[in-house]
């Protein structure tokens, strides 16, 4: 584990630069347009309760995008630059490697999750000036983490099956786009019309969207869709981590010099 | 004499779909030894030592090696954000020691560690690469084009270091296009070409005898004499003996009527002419 965490240590000083917080200025600038022109903060303060769309209004957008922006090259670079070939002839396993990048993408996920939440309740604060309200918006805080690690668990198996980080880059907007909310359920809607799945079945597969994971996550919903949430997240999770590290670990580092 | 071997390859193939990239590679190296890979561009010579180094599973044949393999890839370019230092100090770490000794050799090689390594020069860069793959004291060090980029007192340098490590036991399988760096460096060279080896032994073991022309019967009768040692390459005769018969090489040659203009000892250069035109 050691390895591992030294591993951990090196990603994480590479992941906190300009391209974090570049995309993170971006989401919040986003929701502060839709917080000053859609009158939400007037909305939050006559229910007394801080709404999804009041935090996460963005996310549905370009939530995906912008996450996996932040996870695509996490295996492809390295292996372009070489620097993978340095690491892999040290004795560290592909395993090894595959498991730093993830604990990366965890922490990473939450400290965009808590930055982000932190800025919106500064937004409320400043504009409606009731601090427990305000508040509120920290309750996001795990929805908002868990949605970003599923886009980190997809970004690194991308990273690793598409091996060029153009590549991986081209089928993550591909891969974000499709799980945008609202392309994604007029997608079902449409596979709906023509199959008849039956209204239970739909909002299920409504769920396989990561917005809507989180929607179901943020403690409004009802426990039988928390937990479903919470299954496909796991299933999410663990099933891009089991996939791109056995890609991983079957594929040779082949040399782009030639 | 059984020799210790650093490593052993035997009928190694591998195979981009329908690309055979190496066919059949048999290479026994030493320990010990600085040993050089000879090729053209495509040859098969970074598929092989990553094959080598474990980054690569070959499609056919085995490897066997006991030993700790340090591996200096070609093209690396650090797009991390960390000094010199902290990359020295990431690797010691993964290798579990060997910095100190890592420090003083970058000092040797004047590098300025507190650089970021992406704000390096390609020559500090591949230095500090070079240094990298030593960190841990691997026992056996497969550089790809170490002196690639690098300007003529860095060349010098980076040869100083890798004498120094064979030095210490060490043994270096290195490739270069700089044949001349290879006949400085190695005590033994493998060629190959399209994938294929033509030769591994000595540096430059054979003689090359300059004549008039020697007929294809002289040469076969003298064939017969010398146990197969001549082979022909123009008006260059190349003579695989040792160096106590070459005497009896020029004398042969005397008694069947062939004038010899002068001999020499064969050069590294001269020995990939030979292979890879025959081979072309």
């Amino acid at each position: 584990m050691k390895d591992v965490f030294t591993l951990v240590g090196k990603d994480l000083k590479n992941s906190f630069r300009k391209k974090f917080f570049l995309l993170l200025a971006f989401l919040l600038l986003f929701q502060f347009w839709f917080v000053a022109t859609s009158g939400s903060v007037e909305e939050v303060r006559k229910s007394g309760e801080m709404f999804y769309m009041a935090v996460v209004f963005s996310f549905n957008f370009f939530g995906s995008i912008v996450a996996l922006a932040l996870n695509y090259d996490g295996i492809s670079a390295e292996r372009e630059s070489k620097f993978m070939d340095l690491i892999l002839t040290s004795g560290i396993s592909k395993r090894k490697v595959y498991l730093g990048k993830t604990c990366t993408g965890v922490l990473v996920s939450a400290a965009f999750a808590i930055l982000y939440s932190t800025a919106i309740a500064l937004i409320y604060l400043a504009l409606s000036g009731d601090l427990l309200l305000s508040l509120q918006a920290l309750r996001y805080i795990g929805p908002i983490m868990a949605f970003l690690m599923i886009f980190s668990a997809l970004g690194l198996a991308l990273s690793v099956a598409m091996r060029s980080s153009k590549a991986s880059l081209i089928t993550s907007i591909l891969v974000g786009a499709f799980m945008m909310p609202r392309l994604f359920v007029s997608i079902v809607d449409g596979v709906n019309g023509i199959f008849g799945f039956g209204e239970t079945v739909v909002e299920r597969i409504y769920m396989l969207s990561p917005a809507l994971i989180l929607n179901a996550l943020n403690g409004y919903s009802d426990t039988k869709t928390v937990l479903w949430g919470l299954l496909l997240f796991a299933i999410y999770v663990i099933g891009s981590m089991i996939t791109g590290i056995r890609i991983f670990q079957r594929q040779d580092e082949l040399n782009y010099g030639e | 004499m059984n020799e210790a071997i650093a490593f052993r390859t035997h009928g190694v193939s591998k195979r981009f779909g329908d690309f055979c990239a190496l066919k059949d590679v048999s290479v026994t190296v030493p320990l010990g030894r600085i040993y050089g890979f000879i090729g053209k561009n495509g040859a098969g010579k970074t598929t092989f030592m990553r094959i080598v180094c474990g980054l690569m599973k070959p499609s056919g044949g085995t490897f066997e090696t006991g030993k700790r393999i340090g591996f200096l890839p070609q093209n690396v370019r650090f797009r991390e954000r960390m000094s010199g230092e902290d990359a020295l100090r990431l690797f010691a770490k993964l290798r579990h020691g060997g910095l100190e000794e890592s420090l003083r050799f970058a000092a040797e090689l004047e590098l300025d560690l507190k650089k970021p390594t992406d704000c390096m020069s390609p020559g500090q860069q591949r230095k500090l690469q070079l240094v990298i793959a030593t960190v841990g004291f691997p026992d056996v060090l497969v550089l790809d084009e170490p002196t690639a980029g690098l300007d003529p007192s860095g060349v010098q340098q980076v040869r100083a270091i890798i004498r120094q490590l064979h030095q210490r036991g060490g043994t270096v399988f290195l490739s270069s296009h700089v044949l001349m760096e290879l006949e400085n460096l190695c005590d033994t060279v493998a060629v190959i070409d399209r994938g294929e080896l033509l030769y591994q032994g000595a540096c430059g073991a054979a003689y090359e005898v300059e004549t008039d022309g020697a007929s294809e019967q002289v040469v076969a009768h003298l064939n017969d004499l010398l146990g197969g040692a001549l082979t022909v390459s123009g008006d260059t005769l190349l003579a695989d003996v040792d160096r106590r018969q070459v005497p009896a090489v020029l004398q042969a040659l005397y008694e069947n009527g062939v004038q010899v203009f002068g001999v020499k000892k064969q050069g590294i250069e001269s020995l990939y002419n030979s292979l890879v035109r025959e081979g072309a």
